[in-house]
């Protein structure tokens, strides 16, 4: 699915990193997305456009609001930033399930919550990406991205407090949450979280 | 001139929708939208031979190509007068829609005066500045409002969806055209954020600073 952001990527000239906060690729990208999740899981989707655009400015002031003047945090801050993202799109929920896969397993991540898997998948991606295209960093999902316990959680949670999906996003991606206060950039968490990825990555290497 | 014909059409038409919303009795009713059909369609006639005779680059409704745009925007200095002002033009029909402003009257006389006077100020100026200024002349000129020889009784050009509507087919045409689009997702994408911001843009019209400051904060996220 990551070729999708990534294709993208190589037919425009602007870095994702750039073109993620324009209104236009925002809205072309996710609309992208949901029909790629539409081919793989059999589900199909109604997409409220006016909520992607609405998701996208409140998203976008965000970003600009928090975003730090030391250039050392740019990777930190896209983690956060994507994450940030995805609390928007739990929020503001443009996506609606129109038509159940057939044979759908509710084990499946995708077939429990096909909405927030949208939404997951689509940060998920465009971090990977700027990652990529920014520090040459190959971005690999973390394996409770697969564990259905992981996702009873995470509906449970953002349904009584959106914010929480910023913690669960660090959490599928690797990191660990910060629980206290998800909505505020705290660059010591997100450096500790980094430190930590280095060091597994390390560990992965000498084995 | 071509106003002028447009104004009967526009005339004829706010005319039968005043008759159609009177309830007159019939076969009174039945004579009357016969009658307002009749007029609508001459006028209809004398605009397009008025269009053939006088001439002019004004085409019907219907957004262009991408080909008018670059990465500045509208290539004000590369297109003639009149080509931008009816893509102006082109872009507030689409946009006054968009506010609810289903029948508006716009000037296709002042829609060229506004880009004229734009080219002669502000053609090397940042896409923000162009933006202010071509809003603060559509403002000033009255571009949608009445047509000449009737006033205003609704007072149009004072209305918030209408310095909306302004502003979103500012940012349309000077929007960078970086990323692919269509022409028609970008004005909706514009009109999505002059109404999240209607209040604001009505309340700023004639305060430029602010309105600059709104019209480069969009630019840089459409």
């Amino acid at each position: 699915m990551n070729s999708l952001v990534a294709s993208d990527r190589d037919k425009n000239k602007t870095p994702v990193r750039r073109a993620a906060r324009r209104m236009r690729w925002f809205f072309k990208t996710f609309n992208e997305q949901v029909k790629t999740c539409e081919t793989t899981t059999g589900f199909s989707f109604d997409v409220d456009e006016e909520k992607i655009r609405e998701v996208f400015l409140n998203w976008v002031q965000v970003f600009e609001a928090q975003k730090p003047t030391d250039p050392e945090q740019k990777a930190n801050y896209t983690t956060f930033a994507a994450a940030t993202m995805l609390r928007e799109l739990v929020q503001g929920a443009p996506v609606r399930v129109a038509r159940v896969a057939a044979g759908s397993d509710l084990e499946q991540p995708a077939s429990f919550w096909p909405e927030g898997y949208i939404y997951l998948m689509f940060c998920i991606n465009v971090r990977s990406v700027v990652f990529e295209q920014e520090f040459g960093i190959i971005c690999e999902p973390a394996p409770c991205l697969a564990d259905i316990k992981t996702w009873w959680s995470f509906k449970e949670n953002v349904a009584r407090d959106a914010s929480t999906a910023i913690g669960f996003f660090e959490l599928f991606v690797g990191g660990s949450p910060n629980w206290s206060t998800p909505g505020f950039f705290s660059a010591p968490h997100a450096e500790q979280n980094a430190l930590n990825h280095y060091n597994k990555t390390q560990k992965t290497i000498a084995k | 001139m071509r106003d002028a014909f447009r104004g009967l059409r526009f005339g004829a038409r706010q005319f039968g929708q005043a008759l159609s919303s009177a309830n007159i009795p019939e076969p009174l009713g039945t004579a009357a939208s016969g009658l307002i059909r009749k007029a609508d369609r001459l006028s209809s006639e004398v605009e397009l031979m008025s269009r053939q005779s006088i001439g002019g680059s004004f085409k019907p409704n219907g957004l262009p190509d991408s080909g008018h745009f670059d990465e500045m925007g509208l290539m004000i200095g590369k297109l003639s007068v009149s080509e931008c002002a009816n893509l102006a033009k082109q872009g507030l029909v689409s946009a006054l829609h968009a506010f609810g402003e289903t029948n508006p009257f716009i000037s296709e006389y002042l829609c060229n005066t506004c880009i004229k006077q734009l080219l002669h100020t502000e053609k090397d100026s940042g896409a923000g500045q162009k933006c202010v200024a071509l809003f603060e002349l559509l403002i000033e000129k009255k571009v949608c409002g009445m047509p000449p020889g009737l006033s205003s009784v609704a007072g149009v050009t004072e209305r918030e969806s209408v310095s909306a509507a302004y502003f979103a087919t500012v940012l349309w045409l000077f929007v960078p055209r970086t990323e692919a689009a269509s022409e028609d997702e970008l004005l909706s994408h514009c009109c999505k954020v002059a109404g999240a911001k209607r209040t604001e843009i009505f309340a700023f019209r004639n305060n430029k600073g602010a309105t600059k400051e709104l019209f480069e904060y969009y630019l840089n996220i459409i």
